[in-house]
């Protein structure tokens, strides 16, 4: 009976040989091939488009004039018609209270999002005086931290500012030291953007792919530690990480003293750590969009190809692959941009000038320091952030489009399409996975051996007593204590504002039929894309030294803040939410004679409440730890500045309770905070997780 | 107990017509049916009349009373969705109680109690009496039906709107619930709309059918009206079987002549009253299968020769396809003739069964003087839009 069993799992093994690698490379290929490939074609489409919509423009302006009086007539009345109808359509869909929430939706989407862009773009276009130039974005391409390639007026050629020395080797300490590469701030941006992405790609679809498809020993607890990457913001994780990768620290006493697996000591820094620290705590991004898309593929879809003769290798990359790929290049785009605009690490790893020659840090610098915008380096380089942040959106709207297949499914039963995998597979898969799992929670156990680490010797592996006396770092200052409660209630009432809107702006974008709807959806979810540093920014060009924002008390604004920029996670759960309950239950509700508003009450909200709850619980804890905004307005007001906001002053700070322990001990209670909630969302969610990234 | 009345009912989605130029009067208590092929606009009408669509022009009226744009809740009907539209979160009870606890009697509500009792009554009526307690994803599909039939039922709508109710059931339950549903309305007597792609079903239900096609509602009669005399060459198709063979007109006197292929004719009967046909008018000779035989019963019989292709015994009959000219026919014969494949043969047809029909579908019938169509507008509109 085990021989029997023992064959049968050898045959499962041999089944799948390319299990582990044909995994990594399938999805390493075809994020090379394909991603860019189809990001091209749907560009070369919207080009030829345009393009053959201002050809045909000439023979329609001809055929305009050929009988101007009655066109113009036939075109005001079109027009005059397609407004009444408008009118109409949104009279017959909209009643008062859903007419409410969506103005107010729209007043403060315009009033705490697009003015503020808005001001960012006037303030980056004008001079001191209020003409328009080009000088402010001139300057930046003469600057050797933005751009290399800078035009010598003296010698009258280009000088190239690329340092490609990477990293250095000290005989003496036995150590490497790797900081990357510095193309200037515009192409590290990109490079670090691009690497990260990869490596997130890389391992988001491996543990998706494993999670998905085998049942093991101790997945649940794997699947559990998985979702805690996406917690620690890569502001807290860097705190720890930078602590670890050290000369002295955990990973090389470890590797290179006490384990001798390294021939010498290695120390990342800047560029290098931030790629380390963004890679791991951005994949899980891509994983739980991944795990998602491949649990929501129809199993009759693979047995069918299963049926036709594809198996292994080839069934993942014909049919699970492309089925899933929506989802995974969606997390791959939202990584990208989420990288991209990262400001925790830059500020942790700026002690190496590579870190500082970044587009997120640049902005940081230029209006941290003056709190005010007289240099317009700051706006000038927004815009340029803000141009590579929408590309990424828009493209990631177009995979969006796409993932409506998902859900194609026409009865017919469910059989989930998890292997058991037999016991020396899965001591094979413990090999990889375990190492991997190491290094993505690296962040979280760095932190947290740190906040609680009592004395430590350097060369000890582990700190020689532990203690939570650190923790009194949170009594050490007035300021520091009030933030936690200041931090709770921005998010409670950035929370609430949120529910009492979002989840109406979701009805209204997938029940009604109004004139702009697109538009509204498009309002609404931009913010996961805009880059915090950049509203922040505008917020400082508009309403600096306005009631709104009166010198020294950004309180209000940062509430709006929280509200706008954590808007996407409730809408779009909702979304999710009222795109898998069917019409014809709120039909069948009218039908019975209740009205709109009832309906909403009694059976959509019931339905859709539990998706509701789950976007909130994540705007909130998105919230909390929100670091752009927080960081650049807490500036201009200690007292009411959030919690992100002292975690990164106490880290600068010198003394008894400054440093890295300290700004640990700030980020270990905002983990726990988000952990807590997290871990409840997850629940409540299952298989719907891809909602916690907000697309 | 309403009637219910259209008036040149139209709808599209953006460049489709879904459904257009609908005239009907579905009359109190009357249980009428909507029948045709997917796609063809019959749950689209349905959805009109429930309130869901707003119609692009037309009109609808409960009686005297138009209710065009009146929203939904406000319209008194009970509607049974093709996949039941049973709430998740709540009980069987819960679900039927709901239309009740919001009904509105001259600003009057129920009590308590006698919500209770009507919904106990209610799915007692569909024989679910005792279940009332139960979740809906505790019932098995014929259970959900019910109580969604029960939920329709329970408001005492003017008119109950039934869209596919038995297409989701296995063949021996459709049955059982068909009859159920025909029991429900002879007891209740409500007007009744009941949507269906089967044509046994709408046979067999209906006091009326409408069969649809490609938006427009082809004939609107009685289920033999509809076997016996269909309007149109789809209807003829659609319902039953049977041979088309094009033809020419010959002559036109009690009888129509119809010269057909191979240099036969046939004498048959115009199934529209009123459709003026000419002599050399293109025209289609129909002919269901059951009405061949294989002895003349009549001096003036048809006869028509083939060669028969292929025989298919089917109990308590034999299907025979033979080949007249490139044209297959179908005949349903005594299953003890002796025929086989190969052989020529000879059927008649008796010329009131013969059946001649113009072409151009419900075009043709605006020709028809009194008939819906030719009184509604100008059909310009329906055909240059598209």
């Amino acid at each position: 009976m085990t021989e029997d069993i023992e064959v049968q799992d050898a045959d499962i093994l041999e089944e799948d040989p390319e299990l582990v690698p044909a995994d990594r490379r399938s999805s390493f290929v075809s994020t090379l091939k394909g991603g860019p490939f189809s990001l091209a074609s749907w560009f070369s489409r919207r080009a030829r488009s345009t393009i053959s919509w201002f050809g045909r423009g000439p023979s329609r302006v001809r055929g305009f004039f050929r009988d101007p009086k009655t066109n113009t007539r036939n075109w005001a009345s079109r027009a005059r018609a397609r407004v009444v109808t408008g009118a109409r359509r949104t009279r017959r869909e909209l009643d008062t209270i859903t007419s409410v929430q969506l103005i107010a939706v729209v007043a403060i989407f315009t009033l705490f999002l697009i003015l503020p862009l808005v001001s960012v773009a006037v303030y980056a276009f004008t001079t001191v005086d209020g003409a328009f130039t080009l000088n402010n974005f001139i300057n930046l391409f003469k600057d050797p931290g933005i751009w290399p390639f800078i035009y010598n007026d003296v010698t009258g050629q280009i000088d190239v500012y690329l340092n490609f020395n990477a990293g250095a080797y000290s005989a003496p300490l036995n150590a490497i030291a790797i900081w990357g590469w510095d193309f200037g701030a515009i192409f590290n941006s990109i490079y670090i953007a691009v690497i990260v992405t990869a490596a997130a790609v890389v391992l988001g679809v491996f543990f998706a792919f494993i999670m998905a498809k085998y049942d093991f020993f101790g997945k649940r607890v794997i699947r559990t530690l998985l979702i805690f990457p996406i917690l620690a913001i890569p502001f807290v994780g860097a705190i720890g990480i930078k602590e670890f990768l050290k000369l002295d620290g955990f990973i090389n006493k470890l590797f290179y003293e006490t384990l001798h697996i390294l021939p010498s000591a290695i120390v990342l820094q800047g560029i290098a750590a931030m790629i380390f620290v963004q890679s791991f705590s951005l994949f899980s991004l891509v994983y739980l969009n991944a795990y998602s898309s491949f649990m929501s593929i129809d199993p009759s879809l693979e047995e069918q190809a299963e049926n036709l003769g594809a198996t292994g290798f080839k069934l993942f990359r014909s049919v699970t692959l492309p089925l899933a790929m929506p989802g995974i290049q969606a997390g791959a785009i939202l990584t990208f941009i989420l990288s991209i605009e990262d400001l925790g690490s830059p500020i942790v790893f700026q002690d190496h000038p590579t870190a500082r020659n970044t587009l997120a840090f640049k902005i940081y610098q230029a209006v941290a320091t003056q709190t005010g915008v007289e240099g317009s380096v700051g706006p000038a380089v927004g815009i340029v952030l803000l141009v590579f942040a929408m590309i990424g959106f828009m493209a990631i709207r177009k995979y969006t489009a796409l993932r409506s297949y998902d859900a194609g499914t026409k009865g017919g039963q469910w059989n989930p399409r998890t292997k058991r995998i037999s016991k020396k597979a899965q001591l094979l898969l413990f090999c990889v996975l375990i190492p991997v799992l190491f290094l993505a929670l690296i962040p979280q156990i760095s932190v947290i051996m740190i906040a609680l680490a009592g004395s430590w010797q350097p060369q000890n592996l582990l700190p020689d007593t532990w203690t939570l006396g650190n923790f009194e770092v949170l009594w050490a200052f007035p300021d520091v204590a009030r933030s936690i409660n200041v931090t709770l209630l921005y998010g409670i009432v950035a929370t609430v504002l949120i529910v009492i809107l979002g989840a109406s702006a979701a009805y209204i974008i997938a029940r009604k039929n109004i004139p702009g709807k697109s538009a509204l959806d498009l309002l609404v979810t931009a913010p996961i894309a805009l880059p915090g540093i950049v509203i922040a920014t505008g917020y400082f060009t508009l309403f600096y030294n306005t009631p709104i924002f009166p010198i020294g008390h950004p309180a209000f604004l940062i509430m709006m803040s929280y509200t706008v920029r954590k808007f996407p996670f409730t809408v779009r759960a909702a979304y999710a939410g009222l795109m898998s309950t069917p019409v014809v239950l709120e039909e069948a509700s009218q039908n019975m004679g209740a009205s709109k508003n009832k309906t909403f009450l009694k059976i959509t909200l019931p339905l859709i409440g539990v998706s509701v709850l789950a976007g909130s619980l994540l705007s909130f804890v998105y919230s909390v730890s929100e670091v752009s905004t927080s960081l650049l307005l807490g500036s201009v007001g200690h007292s009411e500045a959030p919690l992100t906001y002292w975690t990164s002053r106490v880290l600068d700070m010198i003394g008894q309770w400054g440093g890295a322990t300290s700004a640990a001990c700030l980020g270990v209670l905002l983990m726990c905070m988000q952990w807590i909630i997290i871990t409840l969302t997850n629940k409540i969610l299952g298989a719907r997780s891809a909602a916690i990234t907000g697309i | 107990m309403v009637e219910i009345r259209t008036e040149n009912l139209r709808k599209t989605f953006g460049e489709i017509v879904a459904t257009d130029e609908v005239n009907i009067l579905i009359e109190e208590g009357e249980l009428a049916t909507l029948l045709g092929p997917s796609g063809c606009g019959k749950t689209t009408l349905l959805r009109l009349i429930a309130g869901f669509y707003e119609p692009d022009r037309g009109k609808i009226f409960f009686d005297d009373k138009e209710i065009t744009n009146l929203p939904p809740h406000k319209r008194n009907t009970g509607m049974c969705f093709q996949n039941y539209a049973l709430w998740p979160h709540m009980s069987v009870f819960d679900n039927v109680a709901y239309g009740l606890k919001l009904k509105r009697i001259n600003n009057m509500k129920y009590t308590k109690i006698a919500v209770e009792r009507r919904v106990n009554e209610a799915l007692s009526l569909v024989h679910m009496g005792d279940l009332g307690h139960r979740h809906i994803h505790q019932l098995s599909g014929g259970q959900q039906q019910r109580i969604a039939l029960a939920r329709a039922l329970v408001i005492e709508p003017d008119v109950l709107l039934l869209d596919e109710p038995l297409s989701n059931l296995d063949a021996k339950l459709r049955i059982e619930m068909r009859e159920e549903i025909i029991r429900i309305h002879n007891e209740m007597s409500i007007t009744t709309v009941y949507v269906t792609h089967d044509q046994h079903e709408a046979l067999s239900i209906s006091d009326r059918v409408a069969v649809m096609d490609e938006g427009y509602i082809q004939q609107f009669d009685t289920p033999q009206e509809i076997y016996a005399n269909p309007q149109t060459i789809f209807v003829a198709d659609f319902i039953g079987q049977c041979t088309f063979i094009d033809g020419v007109i010959k002559s036109i006197d009690d009888q129509i002549t119809v010269g057909i292929p191979n240099n036969q004719s046939v004498v048959g009967q115009t199934t529209i009253d009123g459709y003026p046909f000419e002599t050399n008018e293109e025209v289609k000779v129909a002919i269901r299968p059951e009405d061949l035989h294989l002895k003349r019963e009549g001096p003036k019989d048809n006869e028509i020769v083939g060669k028969v292709t292929r025989i298919i015994y089917i109990g308590n009959a034999v299907e025979v396809y033979f080949q007249v000219g490139e044209i297959l026919a179908q005949a349903l014969l005594d299953p003890d003739s002796e025929i086989k494949e190969g052989d020529d043969i000879h059927l008649f047809a008796p010329m009131d069964e013969v059946m001649i029909l113009p072409l151009g579908g419900v075009d043709a019938l605006r020709k028809v003087p009194d008939h819906p169509l030719a009184l509604a507008p100008a059909p310009s509109s329906a055909s240059s839009d598209v």
